[in-house]
């Protein structure tokens, strides 16, 4: 699939604007669709286990504050990936208008500008979505980024994997 | 190196070529060898390499998650790799988290000193640390043992093959040899072939040639060139060896080769041996000189050539002795051959520095048929009968016959001088002093005079004359012996006599030429000298003629002593040398006796009388008395006096007779002058 764009704005955005709406639905024909999985692109929970004992990459947490302290879990063991920082996604929304959208990438260059560029860096949230704004965020400021889509749902859930802040977990707490 | 060089070229060309194959197979054997274990090592190192990028992810999930399930996937992954034997996992704290393999390659690798990043071999295993690491992160490192041995190589198939190969590369290498030495031995033993072939004896050498144009053809064309070399040098050798090299002739040894050849015809072949001895040849190389002889020598060769029948075989054996084979030639035939050569002989005239010299010759024939003598036979038959010749007098012919009387005596040469040897000796041949008178012819004297003559007694009683053992003497160097012998026994004799001394005008001795130079006559005269009391101007020494010339010279100092005490010194058979009337003037005589073939003749040739006249006159005129041999008619003696000659000596005037019979004609009871009584 080549040739994707993603709006820094949202449908309502759009609306807003008075762009052209189209009602039809696309008529879509199957096609053999082989995928190529870049490793580089995307983490697994391997390569973010490695990456969390490997102090030459950083795992963003951007989940909420509240997630990362482990206060609030959507899985069932509270805090987050040993070794990783948190950066919530909500820092790359830019909230001034009822339209929500991204920040420019000048303010998002001012967020990040602690990381250093070549560093490699997986990012995580609670399910996979959250992280995708910083995913594209970063990508857009030329960071070598991977989204770990299993996130802290799998993670989390696996009683073998470490986590930071284990004495705030809520057992029994869905 | 014995052995090695007892080989032949062949054998030490295959041998070499067979080790050289040897030595470099073997050689190709290591090296592949090494390059298999080379390989063999690469490739475990990459496997090791790739077993560890390809599990690279599973060993950090076993190393940052080290769980059961993960421990047995990651083994399930490792059996994958056959020549791993063994693996341990080491994280980054150095602790060891995980151990594969079985426990003998486990604990060889815990013991393994094992420090950097480069692999070690011990004898069949590689040894070899690697990290683990993760985006440029070390999360801790693998220890490998692994079995290089378990990879098949291409090095070892060819390997292999290559050992198959090997018996039939030698033998095919073998067989190249063999072919090869067979190619470059070829020279060799054609060269041996024909070295063997070769006919030393006969000087008969084959040559040899090659289509080659390298160092076999220098060295076949060293061997021709010596070849030609050593047939020239042995054909040169064999002339000289036959040959004589100062008239070109047969010298002694090529012409007996001649003579035996002829000696093994068929039957019925007359073939005839002559023998040409120069008479007094001797007298021309000591007047002369040696060049002259050897001038003369080579003329009588080509002589010889020019008057004899082309296919005559012609040889000089010594000094003046020629020999003559002539085969198919009839003894009629044989005689006159000899003669007219003998004749052209005495006809020989050579002029030598304004000396004018002749010669004439002896000869001696012995006809002959194959088979019948031995070659060393007919060459003493030859011998002697030269020998009767000489005797004979001068330029004279002898035929040998079977029966031939002188020869017979001559065969027996040793008797001969056994005989003088037992004469000088205890007998019972003994030696028996005779003495001839010498009359003065111009005055009459009651004085006598004489000369002593030799004879010798064999032991049956019979006489021998001098000229049949003088010659024999001469030749066997006894001549000495008998001067003493004859001078002591008369000095003996004659001194028991005073009063036949007192009656003695002069005795004759004679004394042959070389008994002059002979130490032990010299010394006996000196002590005749001391010894005998006798009035030493009464004794006369008789020197030919002949022999005088040649020792004259040399024994001046003892003349000169002899001649100090009175002895007188005659010259004998004046005129039959080669000496001219200059000798006359130059040597110290003080008689000279004229030579009796000129008194024999002097009646029918007016030449010997003028000869005999002029020899007188000089003598006169020198102060020399002259004595006339061979007066034997009354005629003689009446012409010699006329002509004015002071002795005479001869059978008209004395048969000679005993000297016992002179010293005491009146007494019959004398004693004998020899150890036994002789009957006269």
């Amino acid at each position: 699939m080549n040739n994707v764009l993603v709006l820094t704005q949202g449908f309502d955005a759009w609306k807003a604007q008075n762009r052209t709406i189209s009602r039809r639905q696309p008529m879509i024909t199957p096609s053999l669709y082989i995928p190529t999985i870049n490793h580089k692109r995307l983490a697994s929970k391997l390569t973010t286990l490695i990456a969390s004992q490997n102090p030459k990459q950083i795992i963003i947490d951007t989940r909420p504050a509240e997630a990362y302290s482990g206060q609030t879990s959507s899985a069932s063991r509270y805090g987050h990936i040993p070794s990783a920082i948190n950066i919530p996604f909500e820092q790359n929304i830019d909230y001034s208008s009822t339209e929500l959208r991204l920040k420019s990438i000048e303010q998002l260059a001012t967020i990040y500008a602690d990381i250093p560029k070549t560093t490699s860096i997986i990012l995580y949230c609670s399910m996979g979505r959250a992280s995708s704004s910083t995913y594209l965020s970063l990508r857009e400021l030329g960071y070598n980024v991977a989204n770990y889509d299993g996130s802290w749902q799998e993670w989390a859930n696996d009683a073998s994997f470490s986590i930071a802040n284990p004495s705030r977990s809520k057992q029994g707490e869905f | 190196m014995k052995f090695w060089n007892k080989l032949s070229i062949r054998s030490q060309l295959i041998l070499l070529i067979t080790a050289l194959i040897i030595i470099t197979q073997t050689i190709s054997f290591a090296l592949i060898s090494l390059f298999d274990t080379k390989e063999r090592h690469a490739i475990a190192v990459e496997q090791a390499q790739t077993m560890v990028r390809v599990l690279n992810s599973d060993m950090l999930e076993s190393l940052l998650n080290p769980s059961a399930n993960n421990f047995a996937e990651l083994s399930f992954k490792l059996s994958g790799f056959q020549s791993v034997d063994a693996v341990i996992l080491v994280n980054a704290q150095h602790e060891q988290i995980f151990i594969y393999g079985e426990d003998e390659y486990t604990e060889m690798l815990l013991n393994s000193t094992i420090q950097g990043y480069e692999p070690i071999y011990d004898k069949e295993h590689l040894f070899l640390k690697q990290t683990v690491m993760d985006n440029g992160h070390t999360f801790g490192y693998t220890l490998a043992v692994l079995d290089p041995e378990q990879y098949q190589t291409q090095v070892q198939e060819r390997f292999t093959t290559l050992m198959w190969l090997f018996p039939i590369e030698l033998l095919f290498a073998l067989f190249i040899a063999w072919r090869l030495s067979l190619r470059y031995t070829e020279p060799f033993s054609q060269l041996a072939h024909v070295m063997q072939s070769n006919d030393v004896k006969n000087n008969t050498f084959t040559r040899i040639s090659t289509q080659a144009n390298n160092e076999i053809k220098q060295l076949f064309n060293g061997y021709n060139a010596m070849i030609s070399q050593i047939e020239r040098t042995t054909e040169e050798m064999r002339f000289q060896s036959t040959h004589d090299p100062l008239t070109g002739l047969l010298n002694r040894y090529g012409f007996e080769n001649a003579l035996e050849l002829s000696l093994h015809r068929e039957r019925h072949h007359e073939n005839v041996l002559l023998k040409i001895d120069l008479d007094q040849f001797k007298l021309i190389n000591d007047t002369a000189s040696l060049s002259a002889g050897d001038a003369i020598l080579k003329l009588i060769a080509h002589h010889l050539h020019q008057n004899l029948p082309e296919e005559s075989v012609i040889a000089r054996l010594d000094a003046d002795n020629f020999a003559i084979l002539i085969t198919d030639c009839p003894p009629d035939e044989s005689k006159t051959i000899a003669k007219n050569l003998l004749s052209s002989l005495k006809d020989f005239r050579f002029i030598w520095e304004d000396i004018p010299l002749t010669t004439s010759a002896s000869g001696g024939l012995v006809n002959f048929i194959s088979y019948e003598y031995t070659k060393a036979e007919l060459m003493k038959l030859s011998d002697s009968s030269v020998a009767v010749a000489k005797s004979k007098g001068r330029n004279k012919l002898h035929i040998y016959h079977p029966n031939d009387q002188h020869n017979q005596l001559l065969r027996n040469k040793t008797t001969i001088v056994n005989q003088i040897k037992e004469a000088l000796g205890n007998g019972p041949c003994q030696f028996e002093l005779y003495a001839q008178t010498i009359e003065p012819l111009q005055t009459v004297s009651s004085q006598i005079s004489y000369e002593i003559l030799l004879r010798l007694r064999n032991g049956e009683g019979r006489i021998i004359p001098p000229d049949s053992f003088l010659p024999t003497a001469e030749q066997y160097n006894l001549m000495a012996d008998i001067d003493s012998y004859v001078l002591w026994n008369f000095l003996e004799a004659v001194t028991q006599h005073p009063e036949h001394v007192e009656q003695l005008r002069s005795a004759h001795v004679n004394l042959a030429g070389s008994s002059l130079n002979h130490i032990d006559f010299q010394k006996t005269l000196k002590k005749a000298i001391e010894t005998f009391d006798f009035p030493w101007h009464k004794l006369e020494m008789e020197v030919t003629e002949t022999s005088a010339v040649s020792n004259l010279n040399q024994a001046s100092d003892f003349i000169h002593f002899f001649r100090g005490v009175g002895i007188g010194f005659a010259l004998d058979d004046f005129g039959t040398g080669m000496s001219s009337f200059d000798y006359l003037k130059k040597l110290p005589f003080d008689i000279i006796k004229i030579d009796g073939s000129f008194v024999k003749d002097m009646h029918n040739d007016p030449v010997d009388h003028a000869v005999i006249r002029y020899i007188q006159e000089i003598s006169a005129l020198k102060n020399q008395e002259t004595v006339a041999e061979y007066i034997e008619t009354e005629a003689d003696l009446l012409a010699l006096k006329e002509i004015g000659i002071t002795y005479g000596q001869g059978y008209y005037l004395g048969k000679p007779k005993p000297l016992s019979d002179w010293i005491s004609p009146e007494n019959e009871c004398i004693k004998p002058l020899t150890k036994t009584t002789p009957t006269t």
